[in-house]
């Protein structure tokens, strides 16, 4: 599952609307197991690259209090229909993900 | 029976186990990592206070603005899950924060916005507790600040 | 082997059975009160009006149009609860929920096993090969089983029969599978068979239960989820929905879990929250109670994914 990640793009004009669903269990390390009383460790996304047409357009840094299975809603001007939005993150873990969609 | 049955129900899962992984690396989506251009502000995002986590970000002389837009639910149903979607009206936004004031840890996130990216972020957040989000916007080497109270109900029957 | 398994489970679901005492014939020997009734006509459904005792809320959220014409009253203690928390869902907020994740990882895992035995999918389609519409008839009684089936409970007998493995009810592969099976219908009116006798009886021993108050605070469904009840009324801070046009949801994303759920599952978690032993999912008593769920969903179009 954690290799899933869903990007909608929708155009206006030269405005695109990005909206990126990226599956990711987002643990605090606060999070105690009710089973075994051990704190769960943490694992979260830390830095997510999103890009248009290979240029970086918005970093972003996070913690483990983003919600699991993240949303990121985005905005950007200058775009047009045929562009490639890519998505990369990288979690504490050191696992990366990433995905590319095209403007329709 | 039973034996042979369990005998090849294992055999199944582990044939199943090794199909996913296929399916995952066919999907396309493994795609080798690239560098990712953000550093983890570390000291930012393992403060405890807001104040520390301000000073991780490098914010001072915050002022308050009226140009920055939160929109969030008064009233979250469930402390998870709770949709806040920023608009920074300020010109020249290179940045938004995201913290809640009395989570353990406030910093939640941190945006930058380059080559004709808006001042505009919507995300899902965690909060421990019924708190102020504060939102602190970099415009033009300075910081600015807005702040909406959200309040957290405990997670119930609802639906 | 399948028979005695089959024995077994049934030996333990009667063995729980007896000690919550909501079937009928653990109902002999344990007294339990009952909430009063509510008049359902179950031939109304949705369409019919069939939540007019109800709050007959459903005008005010049943669609997208409903609900924007009402959102006004959001915030208005008088009136919000008649949106039934509508306008809280993520699936009205957004199209991009966590249970779209689910629902592609349903769909890789069909594909996967119906791909490596093709039985399954002959199996889960009862000899149709294209699955849309079907969860729509669903549950329904099964001829051949001699039994009321779920999708969920579809899965699990497919899985079992077809692939020898155990896609247990309230599993995330059997919650995954089920809610791929399900958005195959989504947007397509329910259609429970109200004309089938078993369906029926079903439907009475379900309707029943809601109206049994059971656990330590002696708690029915309908002490909440009636308008007698508190269906409008805040308790512990929120305010109870309405069991109309509910089950249309199910599996649904529920942020507090971070993970699907089907209707089953729901049930035992309110039965824990109420300070009663839930059931198995898959228990006969928890597949009546969603016959008489689904029945009150008549008319009402799937609507999965869903998040809330």
């Amino acid at each position: 599952m954690a290799d899933m990640m869903k990007i909608r793009t929708q155009l206006s004009g030269d405005a695109l609307a990005i909206k990126i669903l990226m599956a990711h269990p987002m643990e605090t390390g606060q999070r105690k197991d009710a089973k075994t009383g051990q704190f769960i460790p943490a694992h979260f996304i830390k830095n997510v690259a999103v890009g248009l047409n290979g240029k970086t357009v918005v970093a972003a840094q996070w913690g483990g209090a983003i919600s699991k299975d993240p949303f990121l809603g985005l905005k950007v001007k200058g775009a047009k229909a045929g562009d490639k939005v890519t998505v990369n993150w990288e979690d504490n873990k050191g696992e990366k993900n990433s995905a590319e969609a095209t403007v329709g | 029976m039973n034996e042979l049955n369990q005998q090849r129900r294992t055999l199944l899962k582990g044939g199943c186990a090794a199909g996913i992984v296929t399916l995952a690396a066919a999907s396309g989506l493994l795609v080798p990592g690239r560098v990712l251009a953000a550093e983890w502000s570390k000291s930012a995002f393992e403060a405890k206070s807001v104040a520390d986590a301000l000073k991780g970000l490098g914010a001072a002389d915050v002022a308050t603005s009226s140009d920055i837009l939160i929109k969030a639910p008064d009233i979250a149903e469930n402390g998870s899950m709770v949709p806040v979607e920023v608009t920074s009206q300020i010109a020249g936004t290179q940045s938004i924060s995201i913290l809640s004031e009395k989570n353990p840890l406030p910093l939640l996130a941190a945006f930058e916005f380059t080559d004709g990216a808006q001042g505009y972020v919507s995300t899902r957040i965690k909060m421990g507790q019924t708190s102020n989000v504060r939102v602190v916007v970099k415009a033009g080497g300075k910081y600015y600040s807005a702040a909406k109270e959200i309040k957290v109900t405990i997670g119930g029957c609802g639906g | 082997m399948a028979g005695t398994h089959h024995f077994s489970l049934t030996r333990l679901a009667l063995a729980t059975l007896c000690a919550v005492a909501v079937n009928t014939q653990a109902a002999d020997a344990v007294y339990r009160e009952a909430f009063p009734r509510v008049a359902i006509d179950p031939s109304r459904g949705v369409a019919g009006g069939g939540d007019a005792d109800f709050g007959a809320t459903l005008q005010y959220w049943q669609d997208d149009q409903a609900l924007e014409k009402s959102k006004p009253w959001i915030g208005n203690p008088e009136h919000e609860w008649k949106l039934n928390w509508k306008f809280m869902d993520l699936d009205h907020t957004d199209d991009m929920h966590p249970g779209y994740l689910a629902l592609e990882q349903g769909e890789k895992l069909f594909k996967f096993w119906a791909k490596r035995e093709p039985a399954f999918r002959t199996c889960l389609g009862e000899g149709k090969t294209d699955f849309k519409g079907l969860a729509a008839g669903y549950p329904k009684y099964d001829p051949k089983l001699k039994k009321i089936m779920t999708v969920e409970s579809r899965v699990e007998h497919c899985a079992k029969t077809a692939l020898w493995e155990d896609f247990k009810q309230g599993s995330p592969a059997n919650n995954q599978i089920s809610l791929y099976f399900k958005s195959l219908s989504t947007n397509m009116p329910i259609k429970v068979d109200t004309s089938s006798t078993e369906i029926m009886d079903s439907y009475r021993r379900g309707e029943k239960l809601f109206y049994t108050k059971v656990g330590q605070y002696n708690f029915s469904c309908a002490s909440c989820h009636t308008t007698t009840g508190l269906l409008g009324q805040r308790f512990r801070g929120q305010v109870p929905t309405s069991p109309f046009a509910d089950a249309a949801h199910f599996p649904t994303y529920r942020v507090g879990l971070g993970d699907i759920e089907s209707l089953q599952q729901r049930f035992m978690r309110c039965n824990l929250q109420a300070r009663t032993k839930g059931l198995p999912p898959g228990d006969p008593a928890y597949t009546d109670l969603e016959v008489f769920y689904t029945v009150l969903s008549n008319d009402y179009p799937v609507s999965v994914p869903s998040a809330r």
